[in-house]
């Protein structure tokens, strides 16, 4: 889908919003392409230099995901063996509840919910940086080699040593870096092609693969067992610890794919077109790279390789918005939160037997992309 | 483009014929050549009765599996244009996966011979429900389409998949080990079940070599030459699901060497897919069988089971030649 220039851009300006002496300016157009309408504004300030054209639609869908995820978590604290109202829920947030809500809401449903936003957001925006990056609407990082690098350690703790648990967190996060730059490695040579990239990434993967499968084999079905609720991915395993984790992470790698943004949008032009507009297209890649694998592997570290959501988050985000690529990163990580806490809130209270959250996130995912996938017209793009 | 590759089909051919005879030969038993030739002339003597009741079944398992595994991918690959596509992206072996564990949940089945019909069934009801999925609304089938169907068709039944994994660890005691995919006991019963599916797919997709030379300049192009777009690719995932479909029933998900092959074969013939398609149907078993017999001498008496071995030997070589050399783009 092209972007329409916006000439309008130029001038028609109002006073949008009262900060700074009333030298923000926000101009709001219409604007027709061939696919319906396209709303824009411009977010600018004259003193700060500062100038951005926004999508109102991409704002629009980002708020509501937004809102709904506060409303689901908000919700999915209220329930459970001892239900909480609402109400208790909100002064304990602020402080003032009892000590027995404190103990329920503070230390047992806050962190899980708090894991279910940040490691959500991580996969899907690890996973609109990988397609972006690559331009291949398949990739995610599950076929990069983190999900399965991830797992081999510890499907390998799991099934192996029942003595090395506490391992496993910091040994999954190492498996999914190590094959990550494996996978980098092999691929350097004269510059980093993507394509190159990412057939590496099959093979590593298809490698670790081997590796689950034999320990998956050799071990004992009880162990077995545990290595597939691992693999399936899940929260119980959700702390204080983990959730200062995955915000630190968060608070590092959100704001720096959010910089990388104008430089990859630039490089998916092509590379010589990109060079021709000044962009380092190697430093670009490597350091898109290195936000996305990290990402990637944080969340897989804390919950498993919960399948699913770093692929189909981006899909979601461009349809809904209708905007492609790299403008899509912000809504991708809030719709990954969103299925996090979606499918955890099923996972916990609507099943009547107990299932980890990686085998509900598809059944929320996927038929609502199917939805879209047959409503789709055949010039959209998907990628 | 070379003119002709009779050199290359000769040496094709004798390794294809190699590694069927190393195949019968090397085991958890080693015999020697004689007891491999005397086996098929003399019916007593447990040497003899290894080679033809375990090692010809499995050697004709392995090579019917290795070229449908190998063939499916290169039109699944020309046909998305895609070169991450595989035969699994059409859901056949999550559809697969799911028809068997439910049978043996519910049904209680554990003999790997009784798999293959649920096997076959599942692949061919959700290779079936890709397609209508891909192929609905508006616009008519895309490569695109079909293959994001796929990919989120598979990922749905394989959650229902691990659902049952979890809640029956009886289950999943049982999945695991067909799961990894092996061509180990599996006797002729097996390999005569899917035998006509496999035959029936190769001819087709030999047959279709041409019109998939056209298809892979795109669907635009192909049309403008007078191709009849919607009927070969019709006939292509015909045969993709015929041939991944009996090759998951028979031996289980054997996930790379769908992708890997084609690829390989595209370093050495180029990008013409009467060739292509040729090699891989020869390739495929040569290195489904060598991995096969290497995975049954490395930690002799136990075996590696050949989806595991495939991988181990194949991802390496995969990744040395993505290194060393430009990988053709489809």
């Amino acid at each position: 889908m092209a972007r329409t220039p916006t000439h309008h851009d130029a001038h028609g300006a109002h006073d949008g919003r009262g900060a700074h002496d009333g030298r923000d300016t926000h101009d709001g157009h219409d604007t027709k392409n061939a696919h319906g309408a396209r709303r824009r504004a411009v977010l600018r300030n004259t003193r700060l230099g500062f100038s951005r054209r926004v999508d109102l639609r991409v704002v629009a869908v980002l708020v509501a995901t937004i809102v709904a995820c506060g409303a689901i978590a908000a919700y999915g604290m209220t329930l459970g063996d001892y239900p909480v109202p609402f109400g208790d829920v909100w002064l304990t947030l602020l402080g003032q509840g009892t000590d027995g809500h404190e103990f329920i809401v503070l230390d047992l449903r806050l962190p899980r919910v708090a894991v279910a936003v940040c490691a959500g957001a991580a996969m899907g925006l690890s996973g609109a940086i990988f397609q972006s990056f690559a331009r291949n609407p398949l990739v995610s990082p599950d076929i990069i080699g983190v999900n399965t690098g991830a797992a081999l350690v510890a499907v390998a703790l799991l099934t192996t040593y029942a003595g090395h648990r506490h391992l496993l967190e910091l040994g999954a996060f190492a498996g999914a870096i190590g094959a990550a730059v494996l996978v980098y490695l092999c691929a350097r040579s004269k510059g980093l092609s993507p394509y190159r990239m990412v057939l590496i990434g099959i093979g590593t993967d298809a490698f670790c693969r081997a590796g689950i499968s034999l320990f998956l084999v050799q071990g004992e079905s009880t162990q077995a067992q545990t290595a597939v609720l691992w693999m399936v991915g899940s929260l119980h395993r959700a702390d204080d610890a983990s959730v200062r984790f995955l915000l630190v992470m968060l608070a590092v790698l959100g704001p720096a794919a959010m910089v990388l943004r104008r430089a990859l949008e630039n490089v998916q032009l092509g590379d010589d077109a990109a060079r021709a507009l000044g962009v380092r297209v190697e430093r670009t890649r490597l350091a898109v790279l290195v936000v996305g694998v990290l990402l990637a592997a944080s969340a897989v570290a804390i919950c498993g390789p919960v399948a699913f959501v770093a692929f189909i988050s981006p899909h979601l985000a461009r349809r809904m918005a209708r905007a492609p690529g790299p403008s899509i990163f912000a809504v991708a990580a809030a719709i990954g939160a969103f299925l996090f806490l979606f499918a955890d809130l099923i996972a916990q209270h609507a099943v009547p037997v107990g299932l980890p959250l990686g085998v509900i996130t598809p059944l929320i995912g996927a038929p609502y992309f199917l939805y879209l996938l047959l409503r789709a017209s055949r010039h959209e793009e998907v990628t | 483009m070379r003119s002709t590759g009779v050199p290359w089909t000769v040496a094709a051919v004798s390794l294809l014929l190699a590694s069927l005879l190393v195949s019968l030969r090397y085991g958890s038993v080693s015999l020697d050549w004689a007891t491999v030739i005397r086996s098929f002339t003399e019916l007593s003597g447990t040497d003899e009765q290894i080679v033809r009741e375990l090692r010809v079944p499995r050697t004709l398992i392995g090579l019917g599996v290795g070229a449908s595994l190998a063939v499916a991918g290169a039109l699944m690959q020309a046909v998305t244009r895609n070169p991450l596509a595989d035969p699994g992206i059409l859901g056949v072996n999550a559809g697969a996966s799911l028809a068997i564990i439910v049978a043996i949940f519910v049904l209680g089945i554990s003999a790997p011979t009784s798999y293959v019909w649920f096997g076959l069934a599942g692949a061919a009801v959700s290779a079936t429900a890709v397609y209508a999925l891909g192929s609905g609304g508006r616009g008519g089938m895309t490569p695109t389409k079909v293959t994001l169907a796929g990919a989120v068709l598979a990922a749905l039944l394989s959650s229902f998949t691990s659902a049952i994994m979890l809640l029956d660890e009886r289950s999943l005691d049982q999945f695991r080990f067909w799961m990894v995919g092996s061509i180990a006991g599996r006797d002729m019963a097996v390999a005569a079940a899917v035998a006509p599916f496999m035959v029936t797919g190769l001819v087709l997709a030999l047959a279709m070599s041409r019109s998939v030379n056209v298809l892979v300049l795109g669907a635009e192009v192909a049309r403008s030459l007078g191709q009849n777009v919607t009927r070969v690719r019709l006939a292509v995932a015909g045969a993709v699901v015929l041939l991944a479909g009996s090759a998951v029933a028979a031996a289980g998900p054997i996930a790379f060497m769908g992708l890997a092959v084609p690829h390989i074969v595209r370093l050495i013939v180029g990008p013409d897919y009467r060739k292509i398609l040729l090699y891989s149907l020869l390739g495929g078993p040569v290195i489904l069988l060598a991995a096969d017999v290497v995975g049954r001498l490395v930690i002799r008496p136990a075996e590696l089971q050949v989806g595991i071995a495939t991988a181990i030997v194949g991802a390496p070589l995969f990744i040395v030649l993505a290194r060393r050399r430009q990988l053709g783009r489809v």
